[in-house]
C-alpha cells in the first residue's frame, strides 16, 4: 500500500544511478503518524524485481536527529531522538546510535524513559525495544510519586506481555533507596518489578500499591 | 482654372489617395502572418541527427530534433521535439559502455547556440536514463521536468537553470527553485526552498 510522506529542506542532492536522494538542511519529512527530522535525511530507495515493491530506508543524522510517533488521535506515543537513526520502512524497524533518548507513553499510567548508546525497535509483528548502553539509563513514571531510575547494561521491552527486562549491572534508585542486581523486570500494566541477585536466582520483590 | 493647373494640383492628391489605399492595404494585421518580416532562416533540417565525439573518438552525445530551423543573424538553431542523449565516457571496453547511465532528455522546444555549444530546452521536458537498447525503451522509469527553461551546456554535460521547478518520478514529487543535473555524474541537485512528496510502499 502506498504511503505518502511530504518534506521540506533547504536543498536536495540525488544520485540517480543508485536512486538515493539526501535531503540537506532543516530538513522535516512526516505522514499522518510519523515525522522525522534532522540536519540531513538520506532516503534509499531499492526496487525489489520479486514484488515490484519499491524497498525505502531513512537514514536521519542531526543534532539530533529526531523520530515521533503518533497514534490515530494525534498523540504522541514515542519520541526518538539519538545522532543517527536509520528507520525501514517496510520491515518497519528502527536502529538508532549515540546519545539515545527515547520517551515512550504506552498510556497515562505506563510511560518510560531510556537513555544509552544503541537501539532497535522492531514494530512488527509487536513492538520489540532493545537499547544497550553504558550504563543504559532506565526512568519509570509513577503516578503516586518519584520515578524509579534504574543503570544497566541491557534492556528489552516487548509491548505483548508489557515487560520490560534489564540485565547486567543494575543499580536501581528510588525514594533514597538503592537496590543492586543482576536480572530485573518490570511489568507496565501490573507495576510488579522483580529482581535478581545473582543469574536465576531470586531474592526480591518490591511492589508499589496501586492506588 | 486653367487645364493645366488643375492637373498639377490634381494629380498630387491623387496618387496620395492612392498610397493610402495601397497602405490601408499592405498594414501588418492585412498581410499573412508567415510573410511577417520574422528573421529568415538560411536554411533547415527535418529528422536530424547531430553527433558530437571526443578528442578520442567516444561518442559524448547526439543531438536529435524532428525540425531544425538555423539562423545565421544569431547563429542558433531552434529545434522542434528535441532530444539530446549524453553517453557515459568512462574507460570500458565493449558494448557494456551501453549499459551505464545514458541519459536522454527530451522537450517540445529547443534553441541550440551553436557558438556556446548549449542547448536551450522548453516544454514538456523529459528525462530518462537509456538501458541496453537503442531507442530508448518505454519502460524505462521517466523523470519528467516541469520548468520553464533548461539550460543545457554539451560540453560539460550539465543541465542548470535557476527558476522554478517542478521534479516528478515514481518515488517522488517534488518542487524547488534552481536545479543542475550533471550527466556523467548522474546526479541531480536541487538547490533551494525544496518541498514536496514521497511516496513509499509501506
Amino acid at each position: 500500500q502506498t504511503n505518502t510522506w511530504h518534506f521540506k529542506s533547504d536543498e536536495t542532492q540525488t544520485d540517480l544511478k543508485n536512486n538515493t536522494t539526501i535531503y540537506l538542511g532543516n530538513v522535516v519529512i512526516f505522514d499522518n503518524f510519523r515525522k522525522l527530522s534532522g540536519d540531513k535525511i538520506l532516503l534509499k530507495s531499492t526496487p525489489q524485481s520479486k514484488d515490484k515493491q519499491t524497498y525505502s530506508e531513512f537514514e536521519i543524522f542531526g543534532s539530533p536527529a529526531h523520530i515521533e510517533q503518533k497514534d490515530s488521535l494525534s498523540q504522541s506515543i514515542e519520541q526518538l531522538s539519538a545522532t543517527s537513526i536509520r528507520y525501514n520502512i517496510n520491515e518497519n524497524k528502527i536502529t538508532a546510535k549515540e546519545n539515545i533518548h527515547l520517551i515512550k507513553h504506552q498510556s497515562a499510567q505506563q510511560s518510560f524513559e531510556v537513555k544509552g548508546n544503541i537501539l532497535t525497535i522492531l514494530q512488527q509483528p509487536t513492538y520489540q525495544l532493545n537499547v544497550t548502553g553504558n550504563p543504559l539509563t532506565l526512568n519509570i513514571a509513577q503516578i503516586d510519586g518519584e520515578p524509579i531510575v534504574i543503570t544497566a547494561d541491557h534492556l528489552t521491552y516487548s509491548e505483548a506481555n508489557n515487560l520490560i527486562k534489564l540485565n547486567g549491572n543494575i543499580v536501581m534508585l528510588r525514594d533514597n533507596a538503592k537496590a543492586s542486581a543482576h536480572q530485573l523486570s518490570y511489568n507496565l500494566q501490573t507495576q510488579i518489578l522483580q529482581m535478581s541477585k545473582f543469574p536465576d536466582k531470586q531474592i526480591e520483590i518490591i511492589q508499589s500499591t496501586q492506588n | 482654372m486653367r487645364r493645366k493647373t488643375k492637373i498639377i494640383i490634381g494629380s498630387p492628391i491623387v496618387i496620395a489617395v492612392l498610397a493610402l489605399i495601397y497602405w490601408q492595404n499592405n498594414t501588418p494585421s492585412t498581410m499573412n502572418q508567415s510573410t511577417i518580416a520574422t528573421p529568415q532562416s538560411d536554411y533547415y533540417f527535418k529528422n536530424i541527427k547531430i553527433r558530437q565525439f571526443n578528442s578520442e573518438g567516444n561518442l559524448e552525445n547526439q543531438l536529435n530534433a524532428q525540425l531544425m530551423e538555423h539562423f545565421a543573424s544569431k547563429n542558433l538553431s531552434i529545434m522542434e521535439t528535441a532530444n539530446i542523449i549524453f553517453y557515459p565516457q568512462e574507460k570500458t571496453n565493449n558494448a557494456q559502455q551501453l549499459t551505464q547511465n545514458t541519459w536522454q532528455v527530451s522537450a517540445a522546444k529547443g534553441e541550440f547556440d551553436h557558438l556556446r555549444n548549449q542547448l536551450t530546452l522548453d516544454k514538456k521536458i523529459i528525462m530518462r536514463e537509456i538501458v541496453q537498447t537503442q531507442p530508448p525503451q518505454k519502460s524505462q522509469p521517466e523523470i519528467s521536468i516541469d520548468t520553464s527553461h533548461l539550460n543545457v551546456d554539451l560540453n560539460r554535460q550539465i543541465a542548470e537553470n535557476q527558476v522554478a521547478v517542478t521534479i516528478k518520478n515514481e518515488h517522488s514529487l517534488t518542487s524547488a527553485i534552481g536545479m543542475q543535473i550533471d550527466f556523467k555524474r548522474s546526479q541531480l541537485k536541487l538547490k533551494s526552498q525544496v518541498s514536496g512528496e514521497i511516496y513509499t510502499n509501506d
